[in-house]
């Protein structure tokens, strides 16, 4: 066991490793002096000189590139170019939002998900069946930031029940600020449940064709105790593995969906960024959101292990 | 009566796939329709008639620059499917190479290859096109460009692997053991053995390029103005939401409509395939 | 004393062409501690009898007639009672143990489940119990096997775990569809022995489904032969395999590779293939590759004619040749 999880926490790192490469090139593409970004564009050739020097961008790529990793390691992050402040501290008051919305996310989807897809593989071919699997094609087609309009239009414009965007903070109490997130989150969600319900259903059914469901009939299991006994924890399997995919998306999604509503996260923060020319703060981010990314993913690897005992064995 | 023949009869018969189809098809018409007749130029703005309701002159109404919305939502066709068709496109023909490459080559290569396509599913799609946009610079081209980029890692990794299965059939080892090299192999017997399920991700993945593509047209890095996106139809709709909703519902009803077609195409098109070659094995 | 009788029993299976009759019309009885061997080639309705008498067969099928188990009729039991029944009193192991077993619970809870089911038992006994059943169908360390998965056995190991499976509730009979078709030669022998001793043991009654005649023969009393679903010849395996009298048994038994026949002499085969049930004629399914067929057979299905005591055969052309087995 142990062999297994060294070998996955070094493909992590190395993963890790990789991503801030390939963030740093990237960026090294992307034109617009910083200097120029910060002083203006009317400042005189000697302070941006100057400037460039102060920031290190006169050195190397591969200098810079190491430079940035080192700190990054020891937990020193640079200062924002339009913002001034430490990139850490802009990504803490960002993170505290986001967080709590893709967490929501995901909780919503998985319940919705899960539901109506064991519900559809039971009436394989039903009504239900044929019901859940349009209502999910819809989810899949509609795009979540014109979903979000719409909801922003029917809860916030025409009923009044939500505001139309923004964030209060949490300071605000913890029902307000959970009131402003829960319609960006049913608009994110929504995606994913359609996306989940359909694998989970084709997953239940794949499990339902399998010999041993046969036998545990045989030896006088219901309907309902073989499926609950027997298939899900082996259906449950693959969707599993989807879901640390999706969230990838999810997280992507926050880019547009906190647009649309105006609120202060992480995703909102990458595209200002972007729009901003703030190197510092869209590389740094751009590498945290792939971090994430990467963690989530290297968990549902460890959940994979110790849900399905063939993989145990075989790694030994 | 051949194969080809007995796909079509049951292709008539398939919900999904006559469905998708249809809707598929609508998009196809209407783009192509816009080219030679819309009722009013996209983009000839009117000060007096500013976000009229739909009358008979205009269908759907106009935006708040005085734009017949019927008009723009028909040439947006054309901005989606231009992307989907060539994003698709480079991803498809850069990414099924690299795909026969690996399943054909083994050993290092296919790792690399596949590390590399692995890694590239880790990173956000759209944060990665988001980034190249801004890197290179706003406008259809260059979101096709990343689009594209986006879809070879997907294409890249299907291939390889329905690739790596043929190649462990009995009649390629016929062809090995009969001395043709790897690259005749993998065109006269890999290539047309997955041909069905590129096709299917294919589709798959237009549908998936349209609405990237209206992800960035909304955020502004994706078709400039004045040239019509359905994406961007809605940002310029959200500032109208309280006056007049109705604008955001258009555009999105289009995508929204384009998309569950070429999905529905898809999936009917995987149900048509798949069984036939389970009869073919 | 009879415990289950079967009369009458169709099974009609949903096909894009209209019902496919695969059992039509199959009467058999089985007492208490016999052994009844059904054999076949695919497709002649055998496990769907087997499923049918479960009451396990797939939606699109439905059944018609009588079967009875000890006076109750399974057929129109409804499913919470047969679930009572299944693994209780009628037991059946399949004939893939490579995944007939869940992966991902251990092999002990699994033989266990029944057990805690039917019988209620909790969770010590029913351990104790199945280490005692995993020895006896002959698992070495019953103790450290318990908890185990299904992957970390060979597919003879596994077919024991189903066995064992299968008795935990000492059922008054055991179904055993093709138990040993998927084993290697050398484990076959071992696992019908095992079921042999085991039935013999616990008086259970056995149906025992095989294509293989030399399996049926060294394990069960009497056999039934079907063909496009129904049976054409029946009795105890001795007397059948003395004098065989139905044309298809005849044929299947001549198809037999023997021994020291030669090189040279080809194998005897049935002409013809097998039918497809949905489009059955509506006489003696075996009409079209007869030797012996006559004018009656197409239209008129034969009935059961009693040549002995203990051997009877559906065929209007009856002619018993002496040309049977070992």
């Amino acid at each position: 066991m142990s062999v297994f999880l060294a070998k996955r926490l070094i493909i992590f790192f190395a993963t890790l490793l990789v991503a801030s490469l390939l963030v740093f090139l990237a960026l090294e593409v992307l034109p617009g002096d910083p200097a120029h970004v910060i002083l203006g564009m009317e400042a005189p050739e000697s302070a941006i000189i100057a400037l460039r020097k102060e920031l290190g961008l006169d050195q190397p790529a591969w200098q810079r590139y190491l430079v940035w990793i080192v700190n990054l390691a020891q937990g020193k992050f640079a200062n924002s170019y339009t913002y001034g402040v430490s990139i850490w501290e802009l990504v803490r008051e960002r993170l505290v939002i986001t967080v709590p919305l893709a967490m929501m996310s995901m909780v919503i989807a998985t319940a919705i998900a899960l539901g109506l897809g064991v519900y559809a593989a039971a009436n394989h071919n039903r009504g239900g069946d044929v019901g859940v699997m349009s209502i999910s094609q819809l989810g899949i087609a509609v795009p979540n930031f014109w979903l979000a309009l719409m909801l922003i239009l029917l809860f916030a414009v025409q009923l009044g029940w939500f505001k139309s965007g923004g964030f209060p903070g949490w300071e605000a109490g913890l029902w307000p600020a959970f009131k402003a997130l829960i319609l960006p989150s049913i608009a994110l969600a929504t995606v994913l449940a359609a996306i989940f319900a359909r694998f989970t259903r084709s997953s239940v059914l794949e499990v339902m064709r399998e010999d041993f469901v046969r036998t545990a009939r045989a030896k006088g299991l219901s309907r309902r105790a073989t499926l609950w006994r027997h298939v899900m924890r082996n259906a449950l399997i693959p969707v599993i593995t989807i879901m640390g995919l999706q969230f990838a998306n999810l997280l992507a999604g926050t880019i547009v969906v906190e647009s649309v509503f105006a609120i202060p996260g992480i995703g909102r923060l990458v595209f200002q960024a972007i729009g901003n020319r703030d190197i510092v703060v869209v590389r740094d981010v751009v590498l945290l959101l792939a971090a994430i990314v990467i963690t989530v993913n290297f968990i549902v690897d460890m959940l994979y292990a110790v849900i399905d005992p063939r993989l145990k064995v075989h790694d030994l | 009566m051949s194969a080809a023949d007995g796909f079509w009869s049951r292709a008539r018969r398939h919900r999904s796939f006559v469905a998708g189809g249809a809707l598929t098809g609508l998009l196809v018409a209407t783009a192509l329709l816009s080219f030679i007749w819309t009722p009013y130029g996209p983009t000839k703005m009117s000060l007096r008639y500013r976000l009229k309701l739909p009358s008979p002159e205009h269908w759907l109404g106009t935006d708040q620059y005085g734009r017949d919305i019927l008009s723009i939502i028909m040439a947006g066709a054309q901005n989606s499917i231009s992307v989907g068709v060539v994003s698709v496109s480079i991803g498809l023909l850069i990414g099924v190479t690299m795909g026969l490459l690996a399943a054909a080559r083994r050993g290092w290569i296919e790792e690399v290859t596949m590390r590399a396509s692995d890694f590239a599913f880790a990173f956000p799609a759209i944060l990665l096109a988001i980034m190249l946009v801004a890197a290179i610079g706003p406008g259809s081209v260059n979101a096709i460009i990343a689009i594209g980029v986006f879809n070879i890692p997907i294409f890249a990794r299907l291939t390889r692997g329905a690739a790596a299965a043929v190649w462990a059939r009995e009649f390629v080892l016929a062809a090995r053991a009969a001395g043709k090299g790897a690259a005749r192999i993998s065109f006269e017997h890999i290539l047309p053995n997955i041909t069905a399920v590129i096709v299917v991700q294919g589709t798959v993945q237009f549908a998936i390029a349209i609405l990237a593509e209206a992800a960035l047209s909304y955020l502004g890095l994706g078709a400039q103005p004045p040239a019509p996106s359905w994406g961007r139809m809605l940002s310029e709709a959200q500032t109208m939401i309280y006056i007049n909703p109705m604008l955001a519902v258009y555009p999105g009803v289009a995508i929204a409509i384009s998309v569950l077609g070429l999905n529905l195409l898809g999936d009917g098109l995987r149900d048509l395939i798949d069984p036939r070659l389970a009869r073919q094995r | 004393m009879t415990l289950l009788a079967v009369d009458n029993l169709e099974v009609a299976l949903d096909t894009a062409h209209g019902p496919a009759r695969a059992v039509r019309g199959i009467s058999f009885t089985l007492n208490r501690g016999e052994t009844v061997g059904i054999v076949g080639e695919s497709g002649c309705g055998k496990s769907m009898t087997a499923l049918a008498i479960m009451g396990l067969l797939p939606e699109t099928a439905r059944a018609r007639g009588t079967v009875l188990l000890d006076g109750q009729d399974l057929v129109t039991l409804d499913e919470d009672a047969l679930c009572k029944i299944r693994g209780n009193r009628i037991a059946m192991i399949f004939q893939e143990p490579m995944t007939s077993l869940n992966p991902v619970h251990p092999i002990g809870r699994q033989i266990a489940e029944p057990m805690r089911l039917h019988r209620g038992m909790g969770a010590a006994a029913a351990r104790a119990e199945t280490i005692r059943l995993l020895d006896r169908v002959g698992l070495p360390n019953p103790e450290s096997r318990v908890g185990n998965y299904p992957h970390q056995l060979s597919g003879g190991q596994r077919q024991r775990v189903m066995i064992a499976m299968a008795l935990s509730c000492a059922p008054d009979i055991l179904i055993a569809d093709e138990p040993t078709t998927a084993l290697d030669v050398t484990i076959q022998e071992q696992i019908l022995d095992l079921i042999h001793d085991l039935v013999d043991e616990l008086g259970m009654a056995l149906i025992l489904i095989s294509h293989d005649l030399g399996v049926i023969a060294q394990t069960v009393d009497r056999l039934l032969v079907m063909y496009g679903g129904s049976i054409i010849e029946q009795g105890s395996t001795q007397a059948v395999f003395d004098t065989l009298a139905h044309p298809y048994s005849q044929g299947l038994f001549a198809a037999v590779p023997q021994l020291g026949q030669g090189a040279t002499r080809r194998l005897a085969t049935i002409p013809g293939t097998v039918p497809d049930v949905s489009q059955l004629p509506p006489g003696c399914a075996f009409a079209e590759r007869c030797p012996r067929v006559l004018e009656i057979c197409r239209g008129q299905m034969p009935e059961m004619t009693v040549l002995q005591p203990d051997h009877a055969a559906a065929c209007f052309a009856l002619e018993q040749t002496g040309t049977g087995g070992r």
